[in-house]
């Protein structure tokens, strides 16, 4: 297939040209295992565990992200760090998703989350060309595209928003309000975006502030972005959580909802804790997916096009 | 029937959504990063023929709905049961017109057509996709007509309408799609 053969040479004019951008500023490359002990304890996040030993049979996780053996890099003392690897969420296939799919992802010593999301803006133009970039709180997104306040919503109203009945789903099919939220975002405020720039959205709720510090001045946000162009998240950063008793906490509300669930439950990883014991630095980091640059770089509709083998051909 | 969840909706596959039969269309996977994964499904009832959009749980199940298709001849109707024999075992069908979805309009006697049952119920029944069919009434000509009609209707054998050129008259045969109802090309 033609096309396959230019998405190919997109994809190494890409790699070569993210390499320079990194090494043009100084942030070294870095490699780490994609099998780990520990694993992602995203409750939306399933996980490929793989047997890993062959008398026990003792398993291991290929990583949903390289964040946790980064950050290890991090605490250990490394200086500013990439990495281009492979990511794994099993049963995410679909226009926009393959469950096996390529991740470029940073960290920045000392960047503020405003630093760090100008930077992002700057790599996804060196892949997808000079696209230009606009900045709104997710208060402010949210508000104008669905008339709900996410922060004083609350799970009742929100989930009365008529997208969903529209949708023909239930109440019942949320559990939660940060549920809500990212539904809401992925079906109405996303859409509502102009796909032909960068939109940076940020100040996320701190019900969904995942692995990022809270805002000092919003009590109720969190310092997370997301970025989006062609109707698609391009990537997700934070101005990362330096406290451990708070990873614990967030890490285990996740493994209780996944003990619930009868999903796997991936042990609290002991090996990051015990690295970042020893002082975890001031920093931001952020995952940007490769793929989907390369298919809003080519101006394609589906991230198959841009796979030679895409999951159900490989 | 088994239960079939979100993550096995091929295309065709068949469910019983609120009670009724559905073939889903087009199946779409929608998930925010950190957030639940959805699918975004178009399916078409299989009662009334409507497409419908829904957007369910992954890994939600579902019934499957008991659908199969048999081919059937079609044999006569009074106008408003349509009688049709299962061309292996000459077992009789009788449809009711609600269930034809507008076939009646292409159908001659002895015509094969495929008929789907849920259960033991008949629910629709698609004709060939081709139909040769004598036209029977349709306006002659007018020579001069200088308006921008580049097409008439017309009657054909089996009681439907459809449009046809202008060069074509009562008695001619004419070759029909019968999935849009259009006329497309004379037949010999």
């Amino acid at each position: 297939m033609q096309n396959k053969i230019a998405a190919a040479r997109f994809r190494a004019k890409a790699l070569s040209d993210i390499r320079a951008f990194f090494s043009a500023r100084n942030v070294l490359e870095v490699e780490t295992p994609l099998l780990s002990q520990g694993a992602s304890h995203d409750f939306h996040i399933d996980l490929f565990s793989v047997p890993s030993e062959p008398v026990t049979g003792d398993m291991r996780f290929l990583q949903t992200s390289p964040e946790p053996h980064m950050k290890r890099l991090l605490a250990r003392g490394y200086p500013d760090i990439f990495q281009i690897s492979k990511a794994f969420r099993m049963g995410e296939s679909g226009k926009k998703h393959n469950p096996e799919f390529s991740m470029i992802e940073w960290y920045r010593l000392d960047f503020s989350l405003l630093q760090m999301m100008a930077e992002t803006v700057e790599l996804c133009q060196t892949v997808v060309g000079p696209l230009p970039a606009t900045y709104v709180s997710y208060g402010e997104a949210f508000l104008k595209a669905t008339g709900l306040d996410p922060f004083s919503a609350g799970y009742e109203l929100l989930v009365s928003h008529p997208t969903i009945a529209a949708h023909g789903l239930k109440v019942k099919d949320f559990a939660e309000a940060p549920d809500v939220l990212n539904f809401l975002m992925s079906e109405v405020v996303e859409p509502s975006l102009n796909p032909s720039i960068l939109t940076i959205i940020h100040s996320f709720p701190l019900i969904l502030s995942s692995q990022a510090q809270p805002d000092p001045q919003n009590p109720q946000a969190s310092l997370r972005f997301e970025v989006f162009a062609g109707g698609m998240e391009l990537g997700n950063g934070y101005q990362e959580l330096r406290d451990i008793g708070e990873y614990r906490l967030r890490f285990e509300r996740e493994n209780a909802k996944r003990k619930a669930a009868g999903k796997p439950v991936p042990p609290l990883d002991e090996r990051l804790f015990g690295d970042m014991q020893e002082g975890f630095p001031a920093c931001s980091g952020v995952a940007v997916g490769l793929d989907r640059l390369i298919q809003l770089g080519m101006g394609l509709s589906r991230l198959n096009e841009v796979l030679e083998f895409p999951w159900e051909k490989s | 029937m088994g239960m079939i969840s979100t993550n096995e909706f091929r295309k065709r596959a068949r469910i019983l959504l609120d009670g009724q039969p559905c073939m889903i269309v087009e199946n779409e996977f929608v998930k925010p990063g950190k957030g639940q994964a959805f699918n975004r499904v178009k399916l078409q009832n299989l009662l009334t023929g409507r497409q419908l959009e829904r957007t369910f749980k992954s890994g939600e199940s579902f019934e499957e709905a008991d659908i199969s298709y048999t081919t059937m001849q079609f044999l006569f109707t009074d106008g408003k049961i349509y009688t049709f024999m299962d061309t292996k075992s000459y077992e009789q069908v009788e449809i009711p017109k609600e269930s034809m979805d507008g076939a009646e309009r292409w159908l001659l006697e002895n015509t094969e057509c495929e008929v789907a049952f849920w259960g033991e119920k008949p629910i629709s029944v698609t004709p060939p996709i081709f139909m040769d069919l004598i036209i029977t009434y349709t306006e002659p000509a007018v020579k001069g007509d200088t308006s921008n009609n580049v097409t008439k209707k017309a009657t054909i054998e089996t009681g439907g309408e459809i449009d046809i050129p202008l060069f074509i008259g009562e008695g001619m045969k004419v070759r029909v799609d019968t999935r849009t109802g259009e006329y497309v090309e004379r037949a010999k």
